[in-house]
């Protein structure tokens, strides 16, 4: 295990945060302090409807909350116009999701690189360690264990599950994003592959210094994790559920 | 917009290309409806307008101006009356008229009008931009049963010059009545000129007298005949004509002429303007015309309403695909971007589709649309008007993808980081 990272500024930090995604509908998270160091993988786990996807979706900047700061590397992201949390996420987050990550009519390759499409930063970065983004994609899907050739005949959406979980890590990984958020990406996989994959996704995540914040039901996993979170441990709305 | 966003949505298209491409070709045929009617339309306008230069008026008995428009040039419709040989004598003896052509309708040749008419009919014809008629086979009629033939009249029913013609009482298909009596010679074939004179048999006018000597109200004097030899001997001058077609020595004569025909007293007249009777026409037909129009709009309107639907459809089953794009750091101007690019190239494939369509129907139609309605219609590069219409096609097509449009781009800034299917 890595040792963790002791920058005073923490990757993450959330402080007085309370989130309702409709006006008339109670608040869905409500979270006084939270703070992620840099390297750190924190493991999140808690019963369904809990708030656990809200929270990643407050920390990619897609929503933001009433009141509250929601801090990455200093910035405060809520703070920050529509245009600018957007152009954020590009630069520093990386997103891995459940099932079907991938865009269907690009290839593999083409849905690694999208990232630096819309991430100038990432895309200098990329160009930068591999010369070019498609050399980088390459490179990415081969230390996934992919063959990025051998993959580009065929539609993404024929590839496995497995495969498709991959290329979906290497796309949050493009660029070496300073976070990876996971949202049970590994729930689709058998326990063989599951542990296949967290080691993967755990070598990249390391050599491109992300954090990784994952969530998972499966609390199997939390082991392999520097630090393990119950949900209901930091969402104060659960608390009085 | 950027040109990624471009690619993109032309990858997604090509992903979802069967539906895809119904859409272009629902909106393609919509296309070439809307720009092949305008085109008949202009065509037609343009081929009516080019079949009457050169002629300043046109008298003939008191009817409606449009009608005697369209018999006396179009060769449509019967004259109700004809003018007598006398009046046609006052007529062109009035100082402001430079040339009079009488012309002598009636009878007809398999299906196609014999018009009796003198040799000046040759000279004085104009069409298009005052082309004058040319043979493009022998000369005008000398002798009594001389026929020159229109171009179609030769190309249709495979006369040479030397055949024998026999011409038909009256214009009926039946031809139950006939002047076989007195055949007619092929000595003259026209060029082509794309005008009623390609459908025509023209004789002269003292040969629509000669055929008709032995008969009365349409049927032969019983007992009575006389041959092809000895009616050349006979006093041929016609005793009516059925119009006259007639060139001024100066436009501004026309209105004393005019004057002078209405207030005509020997018989009623009527002087038109070829010209302001077209516009009469085209007036008529306006209603027909928009109608069309009309139709042609909704066909389209139906081919964009189609178009939304298809992207209105795929927007659920495309939920994923846009928090993906959200995820990787697209902001909601790219989504909003992405499904506005893709109508864009739906309606611009279908415009260019609609061209090209037009392009080979016009093609392959272009002998067919002559040969049964005598309009012959050129291929010619896109109007002005044409590319109007496509353009508004297009425009028309991004306003409508706009629908679709903004409700992904809604949902891009609600839905979070929660995939929904
Ligand atoms: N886009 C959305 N719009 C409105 N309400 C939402 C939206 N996403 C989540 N919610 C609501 O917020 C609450 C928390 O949901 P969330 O998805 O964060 O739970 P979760 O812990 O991720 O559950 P699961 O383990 O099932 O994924 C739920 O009550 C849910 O209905
Ligand atoms: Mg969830």
């Amino acid at each position: 295990m890595a040792p963790l990272d002791t920058t005073p500024i923490p990757r993450v930090r959330l402080s007085g945060v309370r989130f309702r995604w409709h006006r008339r509908l109670p608040p869905a998270l409500e979270i006084s302090e939270l703070s992620i160091g840099r390297g750190e993988r924190l493991f999140v786990h808690g019963p369904s409807g809990t708030g656990k996807t809200t929270l990643l979706s407050l920390l990619g900047g897609v929503v933001v909350p009433e009141c509250g700061r929601v801090e990455i590397d200093g910035t405060d992201i809520a703070r920050l116009s529509g245009t600018h949390r957007d152009r954020f996420r590009a630069d520093h987050i990386g997103f891995l999701f459940q099932l079907f990550n991938l865009i269907p009519y690009l290839s593999a390759a083409e849905n690694v690189i999208l990232p630096c499409q819309f991430s100038t930063a990432r895309r200098r970065k990329t160009k930068r360690r591999h010369g070019t983004v498609r050399a980088a994609a390459g490179a990415l899907l081969h230390h996934m264990g992919l063959d990025a050739d051998a993959l580009s005949g065929s539609p993404v959406a024929k590839l496995s599950v497995g495969q498709q979980q991959r290329v979906a890590a290497a796309r949050a990984l493009i660029g070496e994003p300073g976070l990876l958020i996971a949202d049970e990406p590994t729930s689709a996989l058998d326990a063989d592959n599951r542990q296949a994959f967290l080691d993967l996704l755990f070598r990249e995540a390391e050599r491109a210094g992300a954090t990784v914040m994952f969530v998972s039901h499966d609390l199997s996993l939390a082991s392999a994790f520097h630090r393990a979170l119950a949900i209901s441990d930091v969402n104060l709305v659960t608390e009085k559920a | 917009m950027s040109l990624f966003t471009l690619t993109l949505s032309i990858k997604s298209l090509i992903n979802r290309w069967v539906t895809v491409s119904l859409t272009i070709a629902t909106l393609a045929f919509s296309t070439a409806l809307l720009l092949g009617v305008e085109r008949i339309r202009v065509e037609a306008k343009a081929a009516f307008a080019d079949t009457i230069s050169g002629i300043d008026t046109i008298v003939g008995a008191r009817s409606g101006s449009v009608q005697l428009l369209l018999y006396s040039v179009f060769r449509i419709g019967n004259a109700t009356n004809n003018i007598s040989w006398e009046s046609y004598q006052d007529i062109s003896q009035h100082p402001s008229v430079a040339w009079t052509v009488p012309i002598s309708l009636g009878d007809s040749h398999r299906g196609f009008r014999v018009m009796g008419t003198t040799t000046e009919y040759f000279q004085r014809y104009r069409f298009g931009r005052r082309r004058t008629l040319d043979f493009s086979d022998g000369k005008p009629f000398d002798d009594l049963f001389d026929a020159v033939l229109g171009a179609d009249v030769a190309r249709d029913l495979g006369y040479e010059l030397g055949d024998p013609i026999v011409v038909a009482h009256g214009i009926g298909s039946a031809e139950l009545a006939k002047h076989d009596d007195k055949p007619f010679r092929v000595v003259g074939i026209l060029a082509k000129t794309g005008t009623p004179v390609d459908r025509t048999v023209h004789v002269s006018l003292e040969a629509i007298t000669a055929i008709h000597v032995d008969w009365r109200s349409g049927a032969r004097i019983p007992g009575q005949s006389v041959s092809a030899d000895a009616v050349r001997k006979m006093d041929l001058t016609p005793e009516t004509v059925t119009a006259v077609l007639i060139g001024l020595n100066s436009r501004l004569g026309l209105f004393t002429f005019q004057r002078f025909i209405n207030e005509y007293r020997e018989e009623p007249l009527l002087a038109i303007l070829p010209g302001v009777a077209l516009q009469e026409l085209w007036g008529l037909l306006g209603t027909a015309e928009s109608a069309l129009s009309m139709i042609s709009s909704f066909v389209l309107f139906t081919g964009l309403l189609g178009m939304v639907t298809m992207l209105l459809a795929g927007l659920n089953e495309r939920r994923r695909e846009m928090a993906i794009l959200r995820s990787v750091g697209a902001r909601p101007h790219t989504i909003l971007g992405l499904f506005v690019a893709e109508s864009l190239v739906i309606t611009v494939a279908a415009a260019i589709a609609g061209l090209a369509l037009v392009y080979g129907l016009l093609a392959g139609l272009q002998p067919v649309i002559d040969a049964h309605w005598g309009l012959f219609v050129p291929i010619r590069p896109p109007s002005d008007r044409d590319l109007t219409i496509l353009i508004l096609i297009t425009a028309s097509g991004v306003i409508a993808g706009l629908c679709p449009a903004l409700v992904a781009y809604h949902r891009s800034l609600t839905d979070g980081m929660t995939i929904r299917t």
